[in-house]
């Protein structure tokens, strides 16, 4: 019933909170390596005819930075709180399949690896650093993946991480529906979920039906460069549009995956800052499923300078109108649960209002390309980049952050500090404006996005230079948070059970929870249980020692060995060796098979 | 325990010869798939047939072997709502791809 401690119990862990944290110190990790690569981007950009970089290494730049942000920085940030929060908030000691949590982490983990690898190998390649790291775009557009056009392995590390990352979110998809449908407690019915673990539902829903769609458009393009099959060749009859199609039918949920959780953290967070409970929940809900249905049918807004024709880009224009209905009812839902409430100014809930704020710019910047006269004028522009990095940044990072700031105490038993945090959440959110509202300009004077330099002449220089030093407060504001968190460990106040008073039942357990969550599965009787309403009174917490001893499963090494064999089975086409993918093979099937008969009484 | 996972553990199994005959039924449905490309006459609605055979083979299986008859509704619906999803996103496509070419010609516009 003790916790395990050393490196092997962490190395084999299945405990979902473990493998949480674990999730969130390699995201945290990648998202800086993004972060640097964002940087090398800016500095490049400063001014007209940067040489910083050449224009072969800025390709790779933006093709990682992209990819690492979007896969390896913020899908496993959301992760880190899905492990960690989800099984607490439902009463549950655990998620339903722990060895195939710890499976997904560690394929996350060697999917990311070897993307990154890409950076450092080109001397295994017959070329120098930094030159086969991929370069295509994070939306690989074909024919240009084709190995025609990209002969080198840039894009084959491309397509294999990214197929290797996708097992990783299948995986944890199946395992996180289940666990929400089939592990809450006694009386948590479905309407009285948080609103955090009803987005993470959504979200896994998205997960396993979009990254199919993308999986299949990598394993042709996979057969088209590995294999001479002709998927996305012109010149064999195929159409390069149909990778566009598998791409963004793929894409266009995939920002949703991104911020749904997000919204589910600030639904979270702003009712125990206003101390309400989240105004209109029910419609929060519906609008969140809402959101995840009809980001099924946006797609080819993505794509209205192919040229598909009136019909189709008035059906999508449409699509992509109508999709701002269900957000912009969330977002009056929150507005409504902060008016009239006892609201407290902590950082998380700074995080949380600067997210509406952000994500409403991004919004509407969203809405601005649906009409598709105006989308032509800004496809393929800074403008376009300005809007993502509104979504992503202002969004799903500003949201992410409240979470960080607001479960950290549960996660780590030391409360973050608050000073800092406002130092960090300022900085933030002045360095954002700064690097990303010129770019709307930038886009819009004509300055298109993905080229490494441009003339002095486009009249872009001074508006880029302040791009590049809100880019830099940005990374002041970062290095604050880490000294924030690094502090915490030592100087940090020792968090309470509650230390927001907050509504859920993550709260009614120890900071961190003990290794079985609860001492005695609760049973709930209201969607706020730890509230005290005209309705009812708060419940009582779990009793901090078990009245019976609790068992829990041991940890193994199996999931680690079978997700080996995934980065392995992708070196063989890498190095066009077979044996290798003999041994990758091997790898994976021996642990699926060790792992399935390992007995669960360890 | 979830009240839906209660009422799920109330549905008992279909019993072997139920999957037996399930199992009867789905090598006739594929003999007559094959069987049916072979009949010039279904040549005209070889696609239609095909597709209706595949559909009930396709329903048989995850009624009895995947349980969804005997299951909580929920799941139908968990099912069933992505198939619909999917079904729709198939269908734009074939819009998308079949009929670009004819929509753009008629509205003169590309």
């Amino acid at each position: 019933m003790s916790e395990a401690r050393g490196l092997t119990s962490w190395l084999t862990t299945t405990d979902h909170k473990r493998i949480g944290l674990l999730y969130f110190w390699t995201a945290l990790a990648f998202f800086l390596i993004g972060g640097i690569e964002a940087l090398f981007i800016r500095v490049q950009l400063a001014q007209p005819n940067g040489q910083v970089v050449s224009a072969e290494t800025y390709n790779q730049l933006f093709t990682m930075h992209g990819t690492t942000m979007i896969f390896l920085a913020l899908m496993p940030l959301g992760a880190s709180f899905f492990n960690y929060m989800v099984p607490l908030q439902i009463g549950a000691r655990d998620v339903a399949f722990p060895r195939l949590n710890a499976f997904s982490y560690w394929v996350f983990l060697f999917g990311g690896l070897l993307l990154n690898a890409s950076w450092f190998v080109g001397p295994l390649f017959h070329a120098g650093m930094l030159n086969v790291a991929p370069d295509g775009g994070w939306f690989g557009y074909a024919n240009l993946t084709e190995r025609q056009y990209s002969p080198g392995p840039n894009i084959d590390f491309w397509v294999l991480g990214l197929q290797i990352l996708g097992i990783s979110s299948l995986a944890a998809g199946f395992n996180f529906i289940v666990t929400i449908l089939n592990m809450r407690a006694p009386g948590m019915k479905m309407m009285r979920l948080p609103a955090f673990t009803w987005m993470t539902l959504v979200t896994q829903f998205l997960i396993i039906t979009a990254f199919p769609v993308i999986t299949v458009g990598l394993a042709f393009l996979m057969f088209d460069r590995f294999f001479g099959t002709h998927f996305y060749v012109r010149e064999a009859g195929a159409t390069p549009i149909l990778w566009q199609h598998l791409f963004w039918l793929f894409g266009h949920p995939e920002v949703y995956i991104l911020i749904l959780p997000a919204m589910g953290v600030v639904s979270d967070v702003l009712p125990t800052f206003s101390r309400k409970p989240l105004f209109g929940y029910p419609v929060v809900v519906y609008s969140g499923i809402l959101i995840g249905l009809m980001s099924w049918g946006v797609w080819s807004h993505h794509m209205f300078a192919v040229g598909l024709g009136p019909i189709a880009d008035s059906v999508f224009a449409a699509t992509t109108m109508l999709i701002a209905v269900p957000t912009g009812v969330k977002i009056f839902n929150w507005i409504a649960t902060l008016w009239g409430g006892d609201i407290r100014g902590t950082t998380a809930l700074h995080f949380a209002v600067g997210f509406i704020a952000m994500f409403i710019i991004g919004g509407l910047s969203g809405v601005t390309h649906a009409s598709p006269p105006a989308d032509l004028q800004q496809t393929d522009t800074y403008y376009v980049v300005a809007h993502i990095h509104y979504v992503f940044f202002g969004g799903t990072i500003f949201g992410l952050f409240a979470g960080v700031y607001y479960w950290w105490p549960k996660m780590t038993g030391r409360l973050l500090d608050e000073t800092l945090g406002k130092v960090h959440f300022w900085l933030q959110f002045i360095g954002m404006n700064l690097a990303f509202f010129p770019m709307h300009l930038i886009g819009l004077l004509g300055m298109p996005r993905r080229v490494y330099t441009y003339a002095p002449e486009l009249g872009v220089g001074t508006l880029n230079l302040v791009s590049t030093i809100g880019a830099f407060l940005i990374a002041l504001s970062i290095l604050i948070f880490l000294v924030n968190l690094w502090r915490s460990r030592t100087h940090g106040q020792p968090a309470p059970n509650d230390p927001w008073g907050g509504a859920t039942l993550e709260w009614s357990v120890s900071s961190p929870p003990p290794v079985y969550n609860f001492s005695v599965i609760p049973t709930v009787t209201n969607r706020l249980p730890r509230w005290s309403t005209e309705r009812h009174g708060p419940m009582r917490d779990p009793p901090a020692v078990p009245p019976e001893p609790i068992h829990v499963p041991g940890g193994s090494w199996w999931p680690m060995v079978a997700a080996l064999g995934l980065p392995v089975l992708a070196l063989a086409p890498l190095t066009q060796t077979l044996w290798v993918a003999f041994v990758g093979a091997a790898l994976l099937i021996a642990g699926v098979y060790a792992w399935a008969f390992q007995p669960f009484e360890v | 325990m979830s009240a839906e996972r209660e009422g799920t553990e109330r549905h008992a199994h279909p019993t072997v010869g139920v999957y037996l005959r399930v199992g009867a039924a789905l090598v006739i449905l594929t003999v007559l798939e094959v069987g049916v490309f072979y009949v010039p006459a279904f040549h005209v609605v070889l696609v239609p047939v095909l597709l209706v055979l595949s559909s009930a083979k396709f329903t048989l299986v995850v009624m009895f072997y995947m349980h969804l008859k005997d299951d909580n509704k929920v799941f139908t619906f968990l099912l069933g709502g992505p198939l619909v999803i999917a079904v729709g996103v198939m269908v734009a496509l074939l819009f998308l791809f079949l009929g670009a070419l004819t929509l753009r010609g008629a509205a003169g516009a590309g």
